[in-house]
């Protein structure tokens, strides 16, 4: 089935430049998209599948592991490419949904229902975990999913891999994703825990600009009514979003950030007061990620400025007395701390 | 002929006798069907809200008569399981054929046709996300107990909206992917149906939509009238042009006209205006000019302003009805028995049954043994573990125990009652507020649901249905005006009934009132201060009645009698509401409900 193209998005240049640095260098953390219902969530985040670059994969390994990884690879494939004959094939990054209504075997992985039940083998079934494993990880209404799926997610995403101890089973894989997440804060608000989990969050908005607001239901429009169509009118200007990706990929480590630039984040982190240190790295890692992303070798306090509302509006600690949104405090203190 | 579809109501219904609110009302609902029957999937759905009863009934026949033999109308019970809805594994099936048999669920079955959601009020959001992510995808994505599949689906939904107040509605997820609501309540349906479409309509419709072109400025004005409307969801707009382009199929023209749009703008947009865009006073539709002017050429440039107003006009007088419509927003209502065969014990039995699904665990602490769920999950796996144990019986191993999950036991709902009368408003409404405020911080860390009843002039307002946006509590908590009269009883009725209402969906309902207890208007409205004080003791015995926990703060300058005797009868922990020690109210709250717990 073809998917909205990423490039055909109009607007939230918010939310699609927070995807896009995550594309980049996925050590940001994840994304998460809380705001208005029928703006386009959903669509920019199936939309971003198209532009991650492909990986290398050891063929035929349920864990999608990374051959240039050998201390993680099995046994087996350890032996194979110390001979030099281990098989890798290049895939699709995955964009793995996080469907409601999963239940914890599916995310985790447990025994393969198939061969238990007609061979009567015990067979570890990868879960979810496991398909999204160097890929990103979806959940719509991520404030309507279990609390106990929240917990193994949460487990996961802080430690990079996956652990089952389960019905006999001893496994332990990596799993190392972007959690994104997207819903409507009329529906409830997340849990402190997982918020601080997301290293971006976008503030979506339904467009109010009728020309703009047009645009979009007949950009859709188009899609619905030729999906393949329209794809294809796109598919360059995807085309030519991955390869900026890939490219910023490889500048990335060589973007330098100046202790000036940092200075200036970490006293925007003191003035608003957000907790932890975790606002400063991911904003750091943010700026560079877009630095890379225009083709620029060094951090500006410009780049900081861009970034800063998406690092920090989730991280300020929750006054329920304040009335101000966290957003307008952020570009508050963004306008005195980094004046340019 | 379809030709109804676009007459205006007054040739349709017989036209001299004037205006029919009714007629209307009911056109509009089998215009909605008829749109609704050429594209469900693109359509989303159609929401009724009316009671159970003729005019419903006799929607639901139209609805069947319009889509085609061959589409199914699948009904959703509000207390299937997920298992029902998504599909996963048979287990009958599996256990008898030896290998896994999935079986479809609800929504899969229902593709091509309508998913049907009676008392679609009562519907809980994780299932009613469930519906919507299928909707969106297009599939239903399993991946449930050792099942992973993908069903192709694509379907409406129609939900039968029984709600009577504004805190029961089906989850706002769901109705924004619907474009029709229609309020069908108290329509009287006599004689023959208004429109009579005929099955080859819909199946031409059905063919033809997809080249059914809309002009620019057409669009243009669609989309302005929206926006004037207050209508900002995008999904609005989106079901504004293709209900037109629905609307110019069924009439067999190749291009969206201006009747199209209108009708369009009347459907999608009415029911979803801004109150505050719909001035109270316009008139009911009493339009017909404007279709005669429609039709002569010499509006040709005229104006795509011309046009939006029109569309603004159709929109807001389907909007009036709409608001009109509503059931009565005072929570005063029905005494606690309810009414419409929906006994307490029935419904009760049905909420406790809402499956809040199982999980793996332990059974201690107070947790309860599925033991169903834990046979199911042993099953499968009898032939593996026969090895090790003896081959008759079914082993079950520590991996498959699972416990229940109540969410009745883990949410509570905390409702404010605040008493913003003059008596109590102009001495400590800012300390009350500055107190529910501060509970608020403790009810955000305990993931409680919220709500906030007022009362103050003549009767008490729901002004905030049980919600955990804390966003939406401070709003409204800051905007709560004061001054009037003390209608104390009908604030504890509401609480009574709110509490009643919470209980029934499984919630753990808890009561914090703030008031000086005096008060000075009867249940009927009347400023009489011993009837007001007689209904304010039997509101507060209602109250008791509920069995949940209330907490009373007396709100009047110094501790008095008369609201710690109230309090005693409703049976709730009594506390003077102390001076800027806000610490000392967070405290009692606490403890209450801790104790309550």
């Amino acid at each position: 089935m073809a998917t909205f193209p990423f490039s055909a998005i109009v607007g939230q240049e918010e939310l699609k430049r927070a995807l896009l640095l995550t594309a980049v260098d996925p050590h940001i953390g994840g994304v998460l998209a809380f705001g208005d219902r029928g703006a386009g969530k959903t669509t920019a985040i199936r939309g971003l599948a198209a532009l991650l670059p492909k990986i290398e994969v050891v063929a035929n390994c349920a864990f999608r592991r990374d051959p240039k990884d050998v201390g993680a690879l099995c046994a087996d494939c350890a032996n194979a490419a110390k001979k030099g004959d281990l098989k890798t094939v290049t895939q699709a990054a995955p964009v793995v949904d996080l469907p409601l209504g999963a239940t914890e075997d599916r995310v985790v992985g447990a025994l393969d229902l198939e061969s238990a039940l007609v061979k009567g083998e015990k067979r570890f079934e990868p879960g979810l975990l496991a398909a999204a494993h160097r890929g990103f990880l979806y959940i719509d209404e991520v404030n309507l999913l279990d609390d106990h799926l929240v917990d193994v997610l949460l487990d996961a995403a802080a430690s990079g891999e996956n652990v089952v101890e389960r019905e006999g089973l001893s496994v332990r894989h990596a799993a190392r994703f972007v959690l994104v997440g997207s819903g409507n804060p009329e529906e409830g608000e997340l849990r402190p825990q997982l918020l601080d989990r997301f290293g971006l969050s976008v503030d979506v908005r339904t467009p109010d600009d009728i020309k703009e607001r047009l645009e979009v239901v007949r950009r859709r429009d188009a899609f619905e009514r030729d999906p393949d169509g329209f794809s294809k009118t796109w598919k360059r200007k995807d085309a030519a979003l991955r390869r900026k990706i890939e490219k910023a990929r490889h500048t990335l480590g060589a973007v330098e950030t100046p202790d000036g630039v940092l200075e200036k984040a970490a006293s925007l982190c003191i003035a608003l007061g957000a907790d932890g240190l975790r606002g400063e790295l991911t904003m750091m890692r943010a700026a560079r990620a877009l630095a890379a992303l225009d083709g620029r070798d060094s951090v500006t306090v410009k780049d900081m400025r861009a970034v800063a509302p998406l690092a920090l509006r989730h991280r300020l600690r929750k006054d329920p007395l304040d009335e101000t949104d966290a957003s307008a405090r952020v570009a508050r203190a963004v306008d005195e701390v980094l004046a340019a | 002929m379809i030709a109804a579809a676009s007459i205006p109501a007054s040739e349709t219904l017989g036209g001299g006798e004037g205006f029919d609110i009714d007629g209307i009302r009911w056109r509009d609902a089998q215009l909605a069907a008829a749109f609704f029957a050429v594209d469900p999937a693109g359509l989303g759905g159609v929401r009724i809200r009316a009671l159970p009863g003729h005019a419903r009934d006799r929607w639901a026949d139209y609805l069947r008569s319009v889509l085609p033999e061959e589409a199914p109308l699948q009904k959703l019970p509000l207390g299937a399981d997920t298992d029902r809805i998504l599909g996963g594994l048979d287990f009958a099936a599996t256990l008898r054929a030896g290998s896994p048999v999935c079986a479809k669920g609800v929504l899969a079955h229902a593709d091509g046709g309508a998913v049907i959601v009676s008392m679609a009020e009562r519907l809980a959001p994780s299932t009613a996300a469930l519906i919507a992510a299928a909707m969106d995808n297009g599939f239903v994505a399993v991946e449930r107990g050792g099942v992973s599949r993908r069903d192709k689906t694509q379907f409406g939904c129609v939900l039968f909206d029984e709600g009577l107040d504004p805190s029961e509605a089906p989850p706002d997820l769901l109705l924004e992917r619907l474009a029709f609501h229609i309020g069908l309540e108290g329509v009287s349906v006599k004689g023959e149906a208004a429109l009579s479409t005929a099955g080859a309509d819909i199946e031409h419709a059905r063919h033809h939509l997809a080249a059914v072109t809309c002009p620019v400025d057409t669009e243009e004005a669609i989309a302005s009238a929206g926006d004037s409307l207050g209508v900002s969801s995008l999904r609005a707009l989106s079901f504004a042009f293709r209900t037109a382009r629905v609307s110019a199929a069924l009439n067999r023209r190749p291009s969206v006209s201006q009747e199209d749009a209108e009708i369009a703008c009347r459907l999608v947009f009415g029911p979803r205006a801004a109150p505050a865009m719909v001035p109270p006073e316009s008139p009911p539709p009493d339009r017909r000019d404007s279709n005669d002017d429609a039709s002569s050429p010499s509006r040709e440039d005229g104006a795509e302003k011309d046009m939006q107003d029109m569309l603004v006009a159709a929109a807001r007088a389907a909007a009036l009805g709409w608001f009109l419509d509503k059931p009565s927003r005072s929570l005063r209502r029905r005494g606690t028995a309810g009414a419409g065969g929906k006994s307490g014990a029935l419904v009760e039995s049905t909420w406790k049954g809402r499956p809040a699904g199982a999980r793996r665990g332990v059974p201690r602490d107070g947790a309860r043994l599925d033991l169903l769920a834990t046979l199911r999950n042993a099953a499968p796996w009898r032939r593996i573990r026969a090895a090790d144990d003896r081959p008759a019986r079914l082993p079950i191993y520590k991996d498959d125990i699972r416990i229940k999950r109540f969410k009745a036991r883990s949410e509570t709902v905390v409702i404010f009652v605040v008493d913003a009368s003059g008596s109590s408003a102009m001495h400590r409404m800012a300390e009350a507020k500055g107190a529910v405020e501060l509970l608020l911080t403790d009810c955000y860390s305990r993931r409680d649901h919220v709500a906030l009843i007022s009362f103050r002039g003549e009767n008490a307002d729901l002004l905030l249905p049980p919600t955990r946006s804390l966003t939406r509590v401070r709003r409204t908590l800051g905007a709560l005006p004061g001054g009037g009269g003390t209608p104390l009883a009908a604030g504890l009725a509401s609480a009574a009934a709110l509490a009643d209402s919470e209980r029934r969906k499984g919630k753990t309902p808890f009561v914090v009132i703030l008031s000086d207890g005096r008060g000075n208007i009867a249940l009927s409205g009347e400023a009489d201060r011993n009837a007001a004080e007689a209904d304010a003791v039997s509101a507060g015995k209602r109250l008791r009645e509920t069995g949940c926990a209330v907490l009373f703060f007396d709100t009047g300058n110094r501790p008095s009698p008369r609201a710690r005797t109230l309090s005693d009868e409703i049976g709730a922990r009594y506390s003077p509401l102390p001076y800027a020690d806000s610490a000392v109210v967070s405290n009692s709250v606490k403890q209450a409900i801790a104790a309550a717990g």
